[in-house]
């Protein structure tokens, strides 16, 4: 027997356990992607860059890490695949992922900068498990506060040199907008400049803000807005869906909305909190919007690159692009460097090989003067191609 | 109406039995579909297969006592085989890595029919799954039963997504150690 017919046999389950399985949940997290009519577009973003509309043959023009690039499939398509690294193939902050500081639990997320941190808070453990070997991993290490921010909420660790944001697990939201303005210094820690202009799930525009000082004032004023709840609801009316990402906080590309019936939404803190701001504030906020935005062009939550990887050496892989061309002799080379472990172990561990077709997920640029260096590769995927696109599971 | 009445309708090739179990069911089984085909078209002609492949076996089933269960069931295997078939889904590829992951539940994979009957089998699985902690068994039907993402059950389930994918290893680790101790032979 194989897994596909393990697969079927899979609803041979005991109903009562399938039922159990169906309840909704109490409460959700990250739930931006279900929310977000931004992110309704973002299988075609990711794979391309910021795309152009359709030429006449057929094919979109597509800017990935800001190089021109004309493909005939543009869709891409994210599922999960429960890979779980060694040990041996983690970044410091995956292998340590939980530190208890006052008997509360706090996990390991994004790196953070020296300039973000207040004072130590002191030396503490922080413990990670290698389920391969089922051995768990011990050491010590300092405890720094982010200027600004609750320790309560969120500290800094430092791993290996440098630091990383870890975030307080237990599922404790803020009473009113008032303390989550405060325990996280929102104003000065969440810049709020790049928006995307929604009605339901249409978007109607991308536009950017010079100055987020008023919109700060108008919330500021809406202090005791009370925390409605924790779960996603569907966008009926018009928003906007500013785009999140903080590095003190630890988020990147997420969701804060404003929508003009009253509500300010946003999964910066992992879960979806949403409080009631009412209409006359969301008024001031989307008239001030109106009247101060300059257009702009849609972000991709994460830029990418695909391709069949052609040639694996110590140092770098190259991926060749032909394979998204109307004319495959339009395709470019890329250079991929492997001295980022989430890179190599796809090819090291996962065993990603030379005739694979690949998504590469980068937020830097690529480098056209070094030969088509892609910088700031964040991480390698299989691919597989569908009828307009291809499908990655990570 | 009570389920024992709408299969009641089936057994008297009556078509309101249909309407009724849409009205009652509609909603959750597509749902369901469109958890597993991400499309909602083919999530509404998943439902109305399974409706017809309910009418079609109705007599002689008689699920009078656990019809949602018999339809989403049904459901189930539609929708998973609509993925197989219809490339333009893009779930094919994630079917077939769920194939993989439970692969290695099996102690010695091969190409050969399941060696055990569905009874057997529906004993085993349940068996193991008996042996889990409520939300690790939950974890586990959502992955494989519901076909959900990782990221989705984290979403679910409050965890990191890190935690969802080492429960999930350590599940099939242990599916297949039992499956080994209790001596099946899939």
């Amino acid at each position: 027997m194989r897994g596909s017919g393990l697969l079927d046999k899979m609803e041979l389950t005991d109903p009562k356990y399938v039922e159990a399985a169906e309840g909704k949940p109490k409460r959700r997290k990250n739930v931006w992607l279900k929310w977000s009519p931004a992110a309704a577009c973002l299988a075609l973003l990711i794979l391309a860059g910021i795309l152009v509309p359709r030429t006449k043959d057929g094919s979109s023009r597509v800017l990935p890490g800001g190089i021109v690039r004309e493909y005939k499939k543009t869709s891409l398509t994210k599922d999960e695949l429960a890979i779980e690294w060694p040990w041996e193939y983690k970044t410091v902050s995956e292998q340590y992922t939980t530190l208890i500081l006052d008997g509360e639990e706090f996990y390991s997320g994004r790196a953070v900068d020296a300039s973000y941190l207040g004072g130590i808070i002191g030396n503490y453990d922080v413990t990670g498990s290698d389920i391969y070997t089922g051995q768990e991993h011990r050491m010590t290490a300092e405890v720094y506060q982010i200027a600004g921010i609750s320790r309560e909420r969120l500290v800094a660790v430092k791993l290996e040199g440098a630091y990383y944001v870890f975030t307080r697990g237990r599922y404790d939201p803020p009473a009113d907008l008032g303390e989550m303005l405060d325990d996280y210094s929102l104003e000065q820690t969440l810049p709020l400049e790049q928006f995307t202009e929604c009605d339901g799930y249409d978007e109607t525009g991308y536009f950017r803000l010079n100055d987020d000082t008023y919109i700060w004032e108008v919330l500021r004023g809406c202090r005791s807005a009370e925390f409605v709840g924790d779960d996603y609801w569907d966008n009926k009316g018009r928003c906007l869906s500013f785009t999140a990402a903080s590095e003190a906080l630890g988020v990147y590309n997420r969701v804060f909305y404003v929508t003009e019936d009253g509500y300010v939404k946003t999964n910066v803190f992992d879960y979806g909190y949403v409080f009631r701001i009412g209409r006359e504030a969301a008024e001031k906020i989307f008239s001030y919007a109106a009247e101060n935005r300059t257009e702009s062009k849609p972000e991709p939550y994460l830029h990418s690159l695909t391709g069949t990887l052609t040639e694996i050496t110590e140092d770098y892989i190259l991926v060749d692009d032909s394979i998204l061309c109307s004319d495959e002799r339009d395709g470019m080379s890329f250079k991929i460097y492997l001295d980022d472990i989430r890179v190599r172990r796809h090819i090291e561990f996962e065993g990603i090989s030379a005739g694979d077709i690949v998504v590469v997920s980068f937020t830097g640029d690529i480098d056209a003067e070094a030969g088509n260096v892609v910088r700031g590769v964040c991480s390698l995927s299989r691919g597989y191609l569908s009828e307009d696109g291809v499908s990655v599971l990570e | 109406m009570d389920d024992g009445k709408i299969v009641e309708l089936y057994l008297r090739r009556d078509e309101a039995a249909l309407r009724y179990t849409s009205e009652k069911y509609g909603r959750r089984l597509r749902s369901l579909a469109y958890g597993i085909v991400n499309d909602r078209q083919t999530a509404e002609e998943c439902e109305n297969d399974a409706y017809m492949e309910a009418w079609n076996a109705i007599p002689p089933h008689e699920p009078g006592s656990y019809l949602y269960a018999f339809l989403a069931r049904i459901t189930r295997r539609i929708s998973l085989n609509c993925c197989r078939y219809r490339s333009r889904l893009k779930r094919s590829a994630m079917v077939c890595e769920l194939s993989a992951e439970l692969e290695q539940c099996i102690p010695a994979p091969d190409d050969v029919e399941c060696r055990i009957d569905d009874m057997a089998l529906r004993e085993a699985i349940n068996g193991f799954l008996g042996t889990l902690s409520e939300e690790k068994r939950n974890l586990f039907i959502r992955r494989y039963w519901y076909l959900d993402s990782i990221a989705d059950i984290s979403g679910r389930f409050a965890l990191s997504e890190s935690k969802v994918k080492t429960a999930l290893f350590r599940c099939r680790n242990q599916l297949r150690e039992y499956l080994e101790k209790e001596g099946y032979m899939l």
